[in-house]
C-alpha cells in the first residue's frame, strides 16, 4: 500500500505574484506526482489553505486539480488545519468535502460523560482506517486529546492512520514558544501518524506509536519557513509504503525554487557599514530565478534602523532577474534607537509577543480576555478581521462577516450590550 | 481553667528543664504539648522525658515488690495515685501574647502552676499565609490537633533550601508527595523532583498525578512507556558539557583536560565524537589509556554503546546523539519557571547518569535565574527547588573534598540569592559538611534511630534542640518536627497520608484528635 502525506501547504499565502505562481506551480506538480507515483490515496493533514476563505483565484487552481485526483480515483483524506478552519463560518475545504472531492476524517461521537470516540473512515481501496483530529483554536488541542476514549479506538484492529495537527514535543529540535504536546497524547497503536503544523519534514515513533511523520510544508507559510529553505531544509511531501507490519517513509522533493540566503549580522556596525556587507553580499550571488532571503540581524553600534537600505538591495537583485525578494529586519535593532521591544523571526511571533507583553494591562472583568487565554484569542481575532474580501463581496457584507466572526471569536454575542 | 482540663502541676527544675508532677491518668507523652496560663500570656511547653515518682523510698519499694513477688503478699498502696505518679519534664517552647503575638520564651511558668494540654484555640497564630503551602498539623505526643495547621511560606522556605533527614520506612516519601502536593497549582514554586524510585507521579497507585491541577501545574517525564499526557525523557547528547561531570563523576585531571579539550573543539557534537573515536586517534596528542579510560566511564556512566550499524545509542534510551532531546532541557527549565512540579523518572538510570541529567537542567536553570537576577526579573519568577534523594551523594564531606562542585553543592551555598534551593533528602546527615548544613534553614525532621545522625540534625537545626534525642529517636511513621529560622519555635507535625489528600480530605492518620 503506497499513500502520499502532504501537510501546510497554506494555499493563497504568497502576496508577490511571482510567488503566487510557484506555489500553484507546486502545489499542481505535487498532485501530479501522487497519481504517478502510484499514491493509493492520499493524506492532508491541515494548512491547506492560508485562510479558511482563499480567494477565487487559488480556489479555481485548486478544484481543478482535486477534480483530476478525484477522477484518477486517488481519495484525498483531509482533517482543518489551524489557518484553513474557522469556528464561526464555512472554509472552503468543506466545498471541497460537499463535492467528493476530499473526505473529512474528524467525524467523532461525543458521549454524555465526554468522551469523544473519533470515528474511522475506512479507505476504499486499501482497506486503510482513518480517522483524526483537526487543529483546534485557542490551545484547546489538547483538551480535546484528553477526552479521546483511546481504548476504542486502539482496539481497532487494521491497518490504522491517525491525522493531527500538532506539534509534537520530543520530536521538535527547537525549544520555541509555541503550543506542543506529548507523543503520550496521541492514540496508541496505530500504524502511521500523519502531522501536520510542524513546517519541517521529520519523523519520529516509539514503541507504542508507530511511524509519526511530519512532512513539512512543501513551499512556505511565513517568514521563517523561507529562512529555513535558505538553510538546510528540503520542501516537499511524504510518499509512505505499508508492507506488512512497516510502513517505510521516503521524503519526496515539491521542487520549490532555490532559496538563497543574504544574511548580515549588524551586531556593533554602523548603518553604512551594514550596506555595504549587504550589497557585497548580494552582488557575489547570481539570483537568476531563485528567491533571494535577505535577514538582517542585531543590534548596530549607532544609526537607525531606517537607515539600513534593504529596499535598494531587493530592487537590484529583482533587477538582475530574482524571482523574489524575502527581507526580514524583524530583529535588528539600534544600540541608539531601540525601540523594538519585541522580537521574533515571524509575524506571528511578534503578534504574539506584543500581545503578551501588554495582557497585563487588560481589565476586562472577563477571564477567557485576559491572560493566556486572552493573548491566544486576540491573535485570533487579529487573523479573523485580517482576512480579504473574498471575490465580489461588496463592503456591507465583507464588514458584517468581520463583524460577525470578530464577536464570536471572542465569545460574544450581537446581542450583548 | 476547669480542674478537669489539669494534666500536671509545676512542681520544680529549671530553665529549659521545667519538672511537673502528672496529675493521675492524664497519660503525658514525649512530645506532648501543654499550656501554662499566666497573666496576660501563655506558655507553651513541651516535655522531653518522663520519669516515676514516688513519696516511698527506693529501698521500700524494693522491699515491697519483694514481698508480693516472692511471697504473693498484696501490692496495694493506699491512695495509690498520691503515692506513685509520673514527674515529667518540660521546656518552654514560646509565649503566646493577645492570641497571635508569638515569642521566645524567656521566663519559667509560675511554680505551682496547673498546666493543661494545649487545644487548637491555643494555636490561633498558625494561621496561613499569602503563597503558603501546607506540610501538616500540629501533633501534640501522638494526638493530633486537626484544626491546627502548619502552612511554611513557601518562596522563604524552598529558597532557604529544605532538609529531610530520616533513615528508611518514616515516611519521606509520603512527606515530599504531601508537600509537592500543596505546591501544585500555586503558581509560585517550581520543583525538578529526581525520582529514582518512579514513585511521585503513581502510575499505578494514588500520585501526584490526581492532584486537580495536574495538567498546568504539573509534568512528568519518563524514558519507560509514558501514560498519556506524559513526555519521553530524552536528553540529546548535545546538552552535555564536560563540567556536568564535575562533582559526579571521578574524572582524572588528565581526562577531565581531554573533555574539554574536546568540548572546545568540536562544540555541542563533542561527547558524541569522543566516543565513536577510536583512542589511538584521539584529538590533541591525548594519551590512547586515557581516551580509552574515559570511554569506558561514560559507556558506564551514562549507558552508551554502538549498535549494529555503528551509531551512538544509550541501553535505557535516555541519551540520544541523534534526532531526539533537542528540546528537553528547556522545556523543563520553562517548566519550573512556569511554577510546575516537574517529575523526571530515573528509576532506569545509574546513580551518576541520574546526578548528571539533574545536573545538566539544575545548570540551565541556575544559569537562566542568575541571568533573571542581572536584568531584574527575579522578583517575577518562582522561586525552584531541586528535589534530590540521597543528597550526601553530592554534597557530603568526601565528595566536595576529592571533587570539584558539583552544581548541587553551588546551589547549596548559593543559590538563596537567586531563589533556587535544594530540597535535600538523606538518611546520613552527619557527612554533610556543617557549612552546607547551616544553609539549610528549614529541616523538616522524621523518625531517626541512629545516634549519630540525631545528633548532627540537633546540632545543626534553627531551634534549640538539644534536649530532644529522645523526641526524634520516637517519632513514628508520619510524625515530623519542623525546626525552621521560619517557624516560631520547633514545630511537632503530624503529615497527612497521602492517600488521604488524593481522597480529598486532609486527614492525618490520627489516633486521637484533639481541640
Amino acid at each position: 500500500m503506497r499513500f502520499a502525506h502532504v501537510s501546510d501547504l497554506h494555499l493563497g499565502f504568497q502576496r508577490k505574484r511571482s510567488l503566487q505562481e510557484a506555489e500553484r506551480r507546486i502545489f499542481e506538480g505535487m498532485v501530479d506526482g501522487w497519481i504517478k507515483g502510484g499514491a493509493r490515496f492520499v493524506l492532508m493533514a491541515g494548512d491547506i489553505f492560508h485562510v479558511n476563505i482563499p480567494e477565487m483565484r487559488v480556489q479555481r487552481y485548486v478544484f481543478a486539480k482535486f477534480r483530476q485526483l478525484h477522477e484518477a480515483g486517488i481519495p484525498a483524506y483531509a482533517i482543518y488545519g489551524s489557518h484553513d478552519f474557522s469556528p464561526v463560518s464555512n472554509s472552503v475545504i468543506d466545498l471541497l468535502v460537499s463535492t467528493g472531492y476530499v473526505t473529512k476524517v474528524t467525524d467523532a461521537v461525543t458521549g454524555e460523560d465526554g468522551v469523544i470516540t473519533p470515528k474511522f473512515t475506512t479507505d476504499p481501496g486499501t482497506g486503510a482506517k482513518i480517522c483524526g483530529i483537526s487543529g483546534l483554536k485557542v490551545g484547546r488541542d489538547i483538551d480535546y486529546y484528553k477526552k479521546l476514549d483511546r481504548k476504542g479506538i486502539e482496539a481497532e484492529p487494521g491497518f490504522k492512520i491517525f491525522m493531527f495537527h500538532g506539534s509534537i514535543s520530543e520530536m521538535r529540535k527547537a525549544a520555541d514558544e509555541g503550543d506542543h504536546m506529548p507523543m503520550s497524547m496521541l492514540p496508541a497503536g496505530f500504524d502511521y501518524y500523519a502531522g501536520g503544523h510542524v513546517h519541517e519534514y521529520g519523523t519520529g515513533g516509539d514503541d507504542s506509536h508507530g511511524v509519526v511523520a511530519y512532512p513539512g510544508t512543501p513551499f512556505a507559510g511565513n517568514y521563517a519557513d523561507f529562512v529555513a529553505s535558505a538553510g538546510d531544509t528540503k520542501r516537499g511531501y511524504i510518499m509512505a509504503d505499508s508492507s506488512g507490519d512497516k510502513v517505510s517513509v521516503e521524503f519526496v522533493e515539491s521542487g520549490s525554487p532555490e532559496h538563497v540566503p543574504i544574511t548580515v549580522d549588524a551586531n556593533g556596525r554602523s548603518p553604512q557599514i551594514v550596506n555595504e556587507r549587504l550589497e557585497e553580499k548580494a552582488g557575489a550571488e547570481d539570483p537568476v530565478g531563485k528567491i533571494m532571503v535577505v535577514r538582517v540581524y542585531g543590534q548596530m553600534s549607532e544609526g537607525r534602523t531606517a537607515d539600513v537600505d534593504t529596499a535598494r538591495v531587493s530592487l537590484g537583485l529583482l533587477e538582475r532577474g530574482a524571482l523574489a525578494v524575502e527581507v526580514g529586519r524583524n530583529m535588528l535593532t539600534s544600540r541608539e534607537y531601540d525601540v523594538v521591544r519585541v522580537r521574533g523571526e515571524s509575524r506571528d511571533q511578534i503578534v504574539r509577543g506584543v500581545l503578551e507583553t501588554n495582557i497585563g494591562q487588560v481589565r476586562t472583568g472577563i477571564e477567557r480576555l485576559e491572560g493566556g487565554s486572552g493573548v491566544r484569542i486576540a491573535e485570533e481575532l487579529l487573523r479573523r478581521i485580517g482576512q480579504p474580501k473574498i471575490e465580489n463581496e461588496d463592503n456591507k457584507t465583507y464588514d458584517a462577516r468581520m463583524i460577525t466572526d470578530g464577536s464570536k471569536t471572542m465569545g460574544l454575542s450581537l446581542d450583548d450590550p | 481553667m476547669d480542674d478537669l482540663d489539669v494534666v500536671g502541676q509545676v512542681v520544680g527544675g529549671s530553665f529549659g528543664s521545667v519538672v511537673v508532677r502528672q496529675k493521675s491518668g492524664s497519660g503525658l507523652e514525649i512530645g506532648d504539648l501543654m499550656v501554662s496560663e499566666e497573666q496576660g500570656s501563655f506558655l507553651i511547653l513541651q516535655v522531653f522525658e518522663l520519669e516515676y515518682g514516688s513519696q516511698i523510698q527506693d529501698r521500700m519499694q524494693q522491699m515491697m515488690s519483694g514481698s508480693n513477688l516472692e511471697h504473693g503478699v498484696s501490692d496495694a498502696f493506699y491512695e495509690p495515685e498520691f503515692v506513685n505518679y509520673v514527674l515529667a519534664k518540660i521546656k518552654p517552647l514560646a509565649r503566646i501574647r493577645g492570641g497571635d503575638e508569638v515569642k521566645v520564651p524567656k521566663s519559667m511558668p509560675s511554680f505551682f502552676n496547673k498546666l493543661r494540654m494545649v487545644t487548637s484555640g491555643d494555636l490561633r497564630f498558625l494561621h496561613r499565609g499569602r503563597d503558603s503551602v501546607f506540610v501538616g498539623h500540629i501533633r501534640s505526643g501522638s494526638k493530633v490537633l486537626e484544626d491546627a495547621e502548619v502552612w511554611l511560606p513557601a518562596e522563604d522556605v524552598f529558597a532557604h533550601h529544605v532538609m529531610i533527614p530520616a533513615t528508611t520506612g518514616r515516611g519521606k516519601s509520603n512527606l515530599v508527595k504531601t508537600v509537592m502536593w500543596n505546591v501544585i497549582g500555586t503558581g509560585r514554586v517550581g520543583a525538578l523532583i529526581l525520582d529514582a524510585h518512579d514513585e511521585y507521579y503513581g502510575r499505578h497507585a494514588p500520585g501526584l498525578k490526581d492532584h486537580p491541577g495536574a495538567d498546568t501545574g504539573l509534568a512528568y517525564y519518563t524514558p519507560t512507556d509514558p501514560p498519556p499526557g506524559a513526555t519521553r525523557l530524552a536528553i540529546n547528547l548535545q546538552a552535555v558539557r564536560p563540567e556536568h561531570f564535575e562533582g559526579i563523576v571521578n574524572f582524572s585531571e588528565a581526562q577531565f583536560q581531554a573533555l574539554r579539550t574536546y568540548h572546545w573543539k568540536l562544540g555541542e557534537g563533542w561527547l558524541t565524537t569522543m566516543m565513536l573515536t577510536s583512542p589511538d586517534t584521539a584529538e590533541d596528542k591525548i594519551a590512547a589509556s586515557t581516551m580509552g579510560a574515559i570511554q569506558r566511564k561514560m559507556r558506564l556512566v551514562l549507558g552508551l554503546g554502538r549498535d549494529e550499524k555503528g551509531r551512538l545509542v544509550s541501553k535505557h534510551e535516555v541519551f540520544d546523539s541523534e534526532t531526539k532531546g533537542f528540546t528537553t532541557v528547556d522545556d523543563i527549565v520553562r517548566q519550573i519557571e512556569e511554577g510546575r512540579v516537574v517529575i523526571l523518572d530515573t528509576s532506569r538510570l545509574g546513580d551518576e547518569a541520574e546526578l548528571i541529567i539533574g545536573n545538566i537542567i539544575a545548570s540551565r536553570l541556575f544559569e537562566k535565574y542568575k541571568g533573571y537576577k542581572a536584568t531584574g526579573e527575579l522578583g517575577s519568577k518562582p522561586v525552584a527547588t531541586i528535589v534530590i534523594e540521597e543528597a550526601p551523594r553530592v554534597i557530603s564531606k568526601d565528595v566536595l573534598a576529592s571533587n570539584n562542585d558539583s552544581i548541587y553543592a553551588t546551589i547549596a551555598r548559593e543559590g538563596r540569592k537567586f531563589k533556587v534551593g535544594l530540597t535535600a533528602i538523606t538518611q546520613l546527615t552527619s557527612v554533610i559538611p556543617r557549612t552546607i548544613l547551616a544553609n539549610m534553614n528549614t529541616k523538616i525532621i522524621l523518625g531517626n534511630e541512629m545516634k549519630q545522625e540525631r545528633e548532627a540534625i540537633i546540632q545543626s537545626a534553627a531551634q534549640d534542640l538539644s534536649e530532644d534525642d529522645k523526641n526524634i529517636a520516637s517519632l513514628d511513621k508520619g510524625e515530623a518536627i519542623i525546626t525552621s529560622i521560619f517557624v516560631p519555635f520547633a514545630m511537632p507535625v503530624k503529615i497527612p497520608l497521602f492517600e488521604d489528600l488524593v481522597g480529598g480530605t486532609r486527614k492525618s492518620e490520627r489516633v486521637k484528635v484533639l481541640g
